[in-house]
């Protein structure tokens, strides 16, 4: 514990010394506002904790307050800044700063207080025992589902139930789990499938009896004590879905490792973070639980998109549900080995968080009130995976910049301080998650080279979304009725 | 070879030595499993215990055995024979019916068919409330659903029980075990191994210069236009020829037939090669009918016999 308070403050320091490195008003302002934001949401956070239908002051202004007054107060301080090209590159800077400080100040200290929380209630006996469904959707998954499938019967839960989807495989998947099959096995196949992961879990949840769902990808693994967990967030009755603790089980490459890391560094602190909130806005497909009632009230799984994980989540909390996250309902899953695996599946993940945005686009309406969704989640996802990137780009040209104007030493203490401060927050990250498994080598590089190449996939996807949207078009699995079932496609669309 | 009958058990050699035979494969009967004995009757072998013969000429390496199937046995018994039963996989029952889960493509919810029944006795969607327009256009059948009438329970697909209808036991699929069934094909090598007439042949046309040896199992034309067939047959230049023939144990009826057969085709010599003993009475007879034998022993020296007796000696 002594530990992630050095790192904290250290972090801390580091946020200090980023506005006085770089000197001026506007990254004075920035980093007055940012405290100001930060301030507010953790006031909200404590205010909040885990209540349904959250109404925060000032929600309905709340996205433009927060995007629209550092961004307006930057060009106003900016005024003297002769160019109106560099006013307005600096005024983005200062926004971005503006961004990435309140974003880590309200997040890593909330991450903590909820790792604190959990210690507390994990002491807490397990009284709430309802039954349990796991279902476990599977394509082709010969090869690990019999895995999975063991590691689930292995846990120490009691009551539960496996449903094991075959989405229609097409090699042994539905042999090999049919061994199982068994008083506490259900294995059901899909005869026609391959048409979205939210299609086979809708088939899966139509045969579950339990009160709790939860959700296992056929790829993963869970412990013993997963199921559990879970089950121990639901102990509280405002608390309606559960994100599990999703970790690299295969570490063999230095990409695997740096996966590992973003999963810790990223995912992980992000969740936490919310968890204080009850608004953790994904929970993974990978492993999660939903009390049956929220996915039947919300229509289950939609089709629509290619992250039925998150779209699902947000409609639970549209719904006004607090969804948290566990910190030992641990599963252990494959990550892409290579780069081109890697590739596709972020193509998947980042289109598929844009066209959820783009689809909840209801909630930025006036007066929706969705609370933790609309003032937060929202935002602080359309910060990660649009704002910051944009900024991170437009950093390389004022980077050149100063290398043309010969500030290269003020360039190189920046550059310093924005890798540290990554640095910091991933070894933090680690720290509050406990994991000692991380190579500590592969940390500067997760923060220089890794990050850019997601930043970089982030805002093509972004294009790539609002491409198709122009034109009508969807990347999930859409139905043209007209023309029959021929016309089921896969909108994969190429650009 | 006690078990069968002598003489079909000669007549399978017979076949199999002849070339009319280079495999005996068992068939499929519903009621028995896999049994040879079809395949032999159809050869014009009874088949009263055709297993044991196969089984001493795989000994001998005449027959070679080949994988020909392999199939689940009882657990107990071993029979390949069942009647298959589908159940619950759950409570073993036999009450349980089949419902269709239909998902509607636009919504993707999923259901039984009967939940998209509405009041009117129309198909609609319960989560969309959209009246489906049918399947195929925009909703699919993904699946068809058991649900068992005992226990409730739902399955893809049933377990299936094997009774045995040999000894009644119902054996479930993980207790059947793999059975292997055989096939019996003749070797070349095993035969030419182990027939005295093969080996003959080869050991007289070895040493017989200046002489046309046929065989084995030489075909002569008789004088009613019958062919007869002689274990072997030796011609010297011009038309004079001397039929052999190997045998078993020589006894009257056997040296007569033999005789005819040689008489039947005008052979200028007979000789009889035996293996067994011959009874003075039937070697007085030999002699009476001009027929020579010989013992059979070592190869090479039985054919020199043979060679020197075609010049007038007698065993």
């Amino acid at each position: 514990m002594k530990g992630i308070y050095v790192t904290l403050s250290l972090m801390y320091l580091n946020l200090i010394l980023i506005p006085i490195a770089i000197g001026g008003k506007l990254s004075l302002m920035a980093f007055l506002t940012a405290i100001a934001i930060s301030s507010y949401f953790t006031f909200h956070a404590m205010a909040f904790r885990r209540s349904e239908r959250p109404r925060y002051v000032g929600e309905d202004f709340l996205p433009l307050l927060i995007i629209g007054v550092p961004l307006i107060l930057s060009l106003i301080i900016s005024y003297d800044v002769y160019s109106i090209f560099e006013r307005l590159l600096y005024s983005l800077l200062a926004f971005g700063l503006t961004m990435i400080t309140w974003h880590y100040l309200l997040l890593v200290p909330l991450a903590i207080y909820y790792r604190n929380l959990e210690e507390r209630e994990r002491k807490q006996p397990l009284i709430y025992r309802p039954l349990v469904s796991v279902i476990i959707p599977a394509r082709n998954e010969e090869k690990v589902i019999g895995h999975t499938i063991r590691s689930v019967l292995e846990s120490d839960y009691e009551p539960k139930e496996v449903i094991v989807v075959d989405d229609a495989s097409t090699d042994r998947t539905f042999e090999v789990a049919s061994k199982y099959q068994g008083p506490r096995v259900k294995v059901l196949r899909k005869e026609v499938g391959g048409m979205g992961k939210a299609r086979a879990l809708n088939f899966g949840l139509r045969f579950a009896r339990g009160e709790v769902v939860v959700f296992i990808d056929a790829d993963t693994l869970i412990t013993r004590e997963a199921i559990g967990e879970l089950v121990r967030k639901l102990q509280d009755p405002n608390v309606s879905a559960v994100a599990g603790n999703v970790m690299v089980r295969n570490r063999v490459n230095l990409l695997t490792k740096l996966q590992a890391v973003e999963y810790i560094a990223t995912f992980h602190l992000f969740r936490k973070g919310l968890s204080v909130l009850g608004a953790v806005p994904i929970i993974s497909g990978a492993l999660g639980a939903f009390r049956r009632d929220i996915l039947e009230t919300t229509g289950f799984y939609d089709a629509d998109t290619l992250t039925e994980d998150f779209d699902v989540t947000v409609k639970a909390l549209k719904a006004g549900k607090v969804v948290q996250a566990s910190s030992y309902a641990v599963a252990f899953t494959e990550v892409p080995e290579r780069l081109r695996s890697l590739y596709k599946q972020r193509l998947r993940w980042y289109r598929g968080a844009f066209e959820v945005l783009f689809k909840h686009k209801d909630v930025y309406r006036y007066s929706s009130g969705f609370g933790h969704l609309k003032a937060l989640d929202f935002p602080l996802i359309i910060m990660n995976n649009l704002i910051i990137p944009f900024i991170d780009f437009l950093s390389i040209i004022s980077i050149a910049l100063a290398i043309l104007r010969g500030l290269v030493l003020p360039l190189i203490v920046q550059v310093i301080l924005f890798s540290t401060l990554q640095i910091l927050i991933t070894l933090i990250s680690l720290q509050i998650a406990e994991e000692k498994d991380v190579s500590l080598a592969v940390i500067p590089l997760f923060a220089i080279g890794y990050k850019q190449f997601h930043e970089a996939l982030m805002l093509k996807c972004f294009l790539d979304v609002l491409h198709a949207r122009l034109r009508g078009r969807s990347f999930g699995w859409t139905f043209i009725e007209r023309k029959g079932i021929e016309e089921r496609i896969a909108q994969e669309v190429r650009f | 070879m006690n078990g069968l009958p002598r003489s079909e058990a000669l007549r399978l050699v017979d076949l199999i030595l002849k070339g009319e035979v280079d495999r005996i494969a068992p068939r499929y009967d519903p009621a028995l499993g896999y049994e040879y004995c079809s395949a032999l009757e159809e050869l014009g072998i009874k088949c009263d215990d055709a297993m044991e013969l196969i089984r001493e000429l795989v000994e001998i390496g005449v027959l070679r055995k080949e994988v020909h199937d392999r199939v689940a046995s009882c657990s107990k018994c071993g029979s390949e024979v069942f009647l298959v039963r589908a159940k619950c996989p759950y409570c073993g029952s036999l009450d349980f019916h089949r419902s269709v889960a239909i998902e509607h493509l636009t919504c993707s919810y999923v259901g039984l068919e009967s939940e998209f029944l509405d009041q009117r006795g129309r198909l609609s969607c319960p989560k969309c409330r959209r009246e489906l327009k049918g399947l195929g256009i925009d909703s699919l059948r993904v699946a068809d659903v058991y649900r068992c009438g005992e226990c409730g329970e739902v399955f893809s697909v049933p377990s299936l029980t094997h009774e045995c209808l040999k000894c009644g036991y119902e054996n479930r699929e993980v207790e059947l075990r793999p059975k292997e069934v055989y096939r019996y094909v003749v070797v070349p090598e095993g035969i030419r191994r182990e027939d005295p007439v093969l080996k003959l042949h080869d050991a007289i046309r070895s040493k017989a210069h200046g002489y046309e040896v046929e065989g084995p199992y030489a075909k002569v034309r008789g004088s009613s236009e019958v062919e007869l067939e002689f274990s072997i047959v030796i011609r010297k230049p011009g038309s004079e020829f001397t039929v052999i023939e190997v045998v078993e144990d020589l006894d009257r009826e056997r040296l007569l037939a033999v005789f005819a057969k040689a008489y039947g085709v005008s052979a200028r010599d007979v000789i009889v090669i035996h293996r067994g003993e011959v009874e003075e009475a039937v070697r007085s007879l030999a002699s009476r009918l001009g027929v020579r034998l010989l013992k059979l022993g070592d190869f090479d020296e039985v054919a020199e016999e043979v060679l020197k007796s075609l010049g007038g000696g007698e065993s």
